[in-house]
């Protein structure tokens, strides 16, 4: 087990970053991997930005199953989608985003309060009341749409329709018509209430910063024009927020 | 264990129980500051603007997965728990909520304090509804003035005097009770939205000014010598920290006061769960330490210092004062629970604008009070009270700001599309109307549900009723007219409130009552110093002591309401401890 682990930590030694190196030349040549090897030479700025290309994350799934993965990236695209001038939800990394958010605290139920007795809600109001962590609710309910489709739409599954079909799964799951048997009534979890959790994270997954995983490319931040974090052009607002009408243009830069 | 006995203790150290430890201290006495939450300040922010870690998780709030709240809608149904913090958001650790707030800093007008005689003198009696239970506050807007004053200058408050003793200011708001003097800093830089707002309802009549906000528009050095630096209108403002320290918050302000006399003791992770007492008077506190140890802090003075809902929770958890029977109306614990009318939001959409949204600053508003309070002549509408209609205090940051016009649909292409066009290009007038008291809105000890403890869940019974249903409406149509003069692409109205009290949305975190001021033992808890009636040497301090809350944001009133108990306590208290009424 120690072991194991130092042998992991070490992919952030030089040691590990020779080792990934002589894969990546392999694969394209990206590293000069003598001078990164050594750790003598200081590095210079060109083969620290390889060095950084190396460790960037490529995504892989930390929790939903390949099939998960896929509907989620269907249903976020039909959300966000791309188009001819502009990319979508899945050039911005959502269902990635999402995938972090479920296999994080966030998805294992951090932050919210989980005694019993669990009550269905007998009138509107009361908020979320499942006895289920919201990783655990994506699971059932990708599982109940999957079942709906391939029910409704000839052993199709949400990938394999069409757009305009892949929408009307969609409004049947605002309109809280699609049973993903977590609610008994009308106050109860519908599918309306999972339609707009997934809404949320989707916003998330499009707006929030780079660093949680989400708005890759500042895919969202771009499409709005959020420039992020002031802090990374040095705090101007105060110049520029009685130039009334005038627009402020930079490109957007994350959390500093 | 039974710690040394010290002068006074705190429950909580915010706001309130940072001015009373600055105050105290400074007068010679010794004081504990138990807080539950960990210490923390600006260098806990310094990587903060992050929407997705402070306004979507709400990283300062109290995390509800320990201790929550139940909310039903009306005596007799069984409450739930509030699983996932929504509607309201008060924070937990050093400086509470006082760090996290969007630092809008009202003084209330002053009929809101005398509410039900001037009700009464006004229209009759027979306006007010049987169930709202609406009182006088048991002091006047003239003799908490001195208090608004101190509070705005420890904080540095922007803004600019609509009346100054008794002469008007024009571009101040006409409607204030007299002040002293003016404002200690300069208003706030308008933003391009708020001046379109504020240039339509100028032209409709109404008395526009800034609104008065905790943001440094220069650099300020207060009263007790503290300096601090001037906002950036960096948009990241309530549910955030501010990194520099120009929000006025109790970490950079009453809290290095009071440390700097070395006669305030600081514990932090220390959660109080009893008032120690003999029937009498206190004897002290109480509380599970940072290691998980029960200890005993014996105290000449108790402060309730907490948020509004742990100073009412603590009292009834201790057996102190006689709670509150909605079904008798006898007792005070617990009673006048309210809260904030919000819904009365009109949306402003302009085809060819750039409002720059992501540049604000905590607490800068346009505003006007035409609307507030009794401003307005009630006769024949069928309600009482009002609301401040103002453009400036919405969230302006993507994941939770983006604004869709109703009728687009909430994904899809046309919502893309939709969201590119008015992100930049809308805005939201705002209608922030009181909430008056009824009979069946109360709080008291839930039976079922318990905190990480194995205490009760504090349970809160509240729903929203004809009247505030009317007033927002009002309100509604009234920010409507202003908006369709602003020659828009699109105008939304609002006016309505959800058939039920929604716990899921963020509303505002103006929880207030419970411990309720008064001048008579039998209608309130505390008297006009906050003092209770039943145990002289505990003072409850905080919004718990609102009566019922006004159509303002309630922080400025809670910080005179802790500089004037600051002030009985080391001005009367001190020398004579007993009833100060």
């Amino acid at each position: 087990m120690a072991t194991a682990r130092n042998d992991e930590d070490s992919s952030i030694t030089q040691r590990g970053v020779g080792r990934r190196a002589v894969l990546l030349t392999g694969a394209g040549g990206l590293i000069a991997s003598g001078a990164v090897a050594t750790g003598h030479a200081p590095a210079t700025a060109k083969e620290v930005r390889s060095r950084e290309a190396a460790f960037a994350p490529r995504p892989t799934l930390r929790y939903f199953t390949d099939a998960e993965a896929a509907t989620v990236t269907a249903m976020a695209e039909r959300v966000f989608p791309a188009d001819s001038e502009s990319p979508g939800a899945h050039d911005a990394g959502v269902m990635h985003y999402i995938d972090g958010r479920l296999a994080g605290g966030w998805g294992n139920g951090d932050r919210l309060y989980m005694q019993g007795p669990f009550e269905e809600p007998q009138d509107s109001g009361h908020g979320y009341q499942l006895p289920l962590s919201p990783r655990d609710v994506y699971r059932r309910a990708l599982a109940k749409i999957d079942a709906h489709c391939r029910a409704n739409y000839r052993g199709n599954s949400f990938t394999g329709l069409p757009l305009d079909k892949q929408d009307e799964v969609l409004t049947a799951l605002q309109n809280a018509q699609v049973d993903l048997g977590m609610a008994r009534g009308p106050h109860g979890f519908t599918s309306a209430a999972f339609f707009t959790m997934f809404l949320k994270n989707v916003s998330e997954g499009l707006f929030a910063d780079p660093i949680h995983g989400a708005n890759r490319h500042f895919v969202g931040w771009r499409w709005v024009g959020f420039p992020g974090d002031p802090l990374a052009y040095g705090e101007p607002y105060a110049d520029h927020i009685d130039k009334w009408n005038q627009p402020y243009n930079v490109e957007p830069r994350g959390v500093q | 264990m039974v710690l040394p006995k010290v002068d006074a203790v705190c429950v909580g150290v915010g706001w309130t129980g940072g001015i009373l430890a600055a105050e105290l201290t400074k007068a010679g006495m010794s004081v504990v500051g138990l807080e539950r939450g960990a210490d923390r300040g600006p260098e806990n922010v310094q990587h903060g603007h992050d929407e997705l870690r402070y306004a979507v998780d709400k990283e300062l709030a109290q995390n509800v997965e320990t201790e929550t709240w139940t909310l039903r809608h009306h005596p007799g149904e069984r409450a739930l728990p509030i699983r996932r913090i929504g509607s309201f958001a008060p924070a937990s650790g050093v400086g509470g909520s006082g760090v996290s707030w969007a630092g809008q800093t009202w003084r209330f007008n002053p009929r809101d304090f005398e509410i039900r005689s001037r009700t009464i003198d006004r229209y009759g009696e027979q306006v007010i509804p049987e169930e709202m239970s609406i009182q006088d506050w048991g002091i006047t807007y003239d003799e908490l003035e001195p208090y608004y004053d101190r509070f705005e200058y420890m904080s540095g408050i922007a803004g600019k005097a609509g009346n100054i003793k008794g002469r008007t200011i024009p571009g101040g708001n006409p409607f204030e009770g007299p002040r002293a003097r003016d404002y200690p800093v300069p208003p706030l830089k308008e933003s391009y939205a708020g001046s379109l707002f504020g240039k339509a309802a100028t032209d409709l009549g109404y008395h526009v000014f800034p609104g008065p906000a905790a943001a440094l528009s220069e650099p300020y050095t207060n009263p007790a010598g503290i300096s601090r630096e001037a906002c950036t209108y960096c948009g990241f403002t309530g549910h955030f920290g501010c990194r520099i320290g120009a929000k006025a918050d109790p970490t950079v302000t009453v809290i290095p006061e009071a440390e700097k006399t070395g006669r305030f003791e600081l514990r932090t992770n220390a959660t109080v769960v009893e008032i120690l007492h003999d029937g009498k008077q206190a004897t002290g506190v109480r509380y599970y330490d940072e290691a998980g140890r029960l200890q005993e802090q014996p105290a000449d003075i108790v402060l309730l210092t907490a948020y509004t809902f742990n100073n009412c929770r603590l009292l009834l958890m201790s057996k102190m004062g006689q709670p509150y029977d909605p079904g008798t109306g006898q007792g005070v614990i617990g009673k006048n629970y309210c809260y904030q009318a919000d819904g009365a939001g009109g949306w402003v959409y302009f085809k060819d604008k750039d409002f720059k949204p992501y540049m604000n600053a905590c607490g800068n508003a346009v505003a006007f009070d035409d609307l507030n309070g009794d401003n307005f002549d009630h006769t024949g509408l069928g309600f009482i009270g009002g609301g401040l209609v103002k453009y400036g205090s919405a969230t302006t940051l993507p994941i939770t700001g983006v604004l869709t016009p109703p009728g687009t649909p909430s994904w899809g292409a046309q919502w893309k599309q939709a969201i590119h066009q008015y992100y930049a290009r809308s805005l939201i007038i705002g209608g922030q109307g009181e909430s008056p008291a009824y009979r069946s809105h109360f709080l008291d000890l839930d039976p079922t549900y318990r905190d990480a403890h194995g205490l009760p869940l504090l349970r809160i019974t509240f729903d929203w009723e004809p009247n505030e249903r009317k007033l927002v409406a009002f309100l509604g149509e009234k920010i409507k007219e202003i908006a369709d003069s602003m020659h828009a692409d699109l105008v939304v109205a609002g006016g309505a409130l959800p058939g039920h009290y929604d716990t899921a949305s963020y509303q505002s975190t103006h929880n207030t009552g419970g411990v309720i001021m008064g001048s008579d033992p039998t209608e309130s808890a505390v008297n006009s110093y906050l003092q209770m009636w039943d145990f002289p040497n505990v003072f409850v301090v905080g919004a718990s002591a609102f009566p019922q809350n006004a159509g303002y944001n309630p922080t400025g009133t809670v910080g005179a309401l802790a500089y004037r108990a600051a002030d009985g306590i080391v001005n009367k208290y001190r020398t004579q401890p007993g009833p100060l009424v």
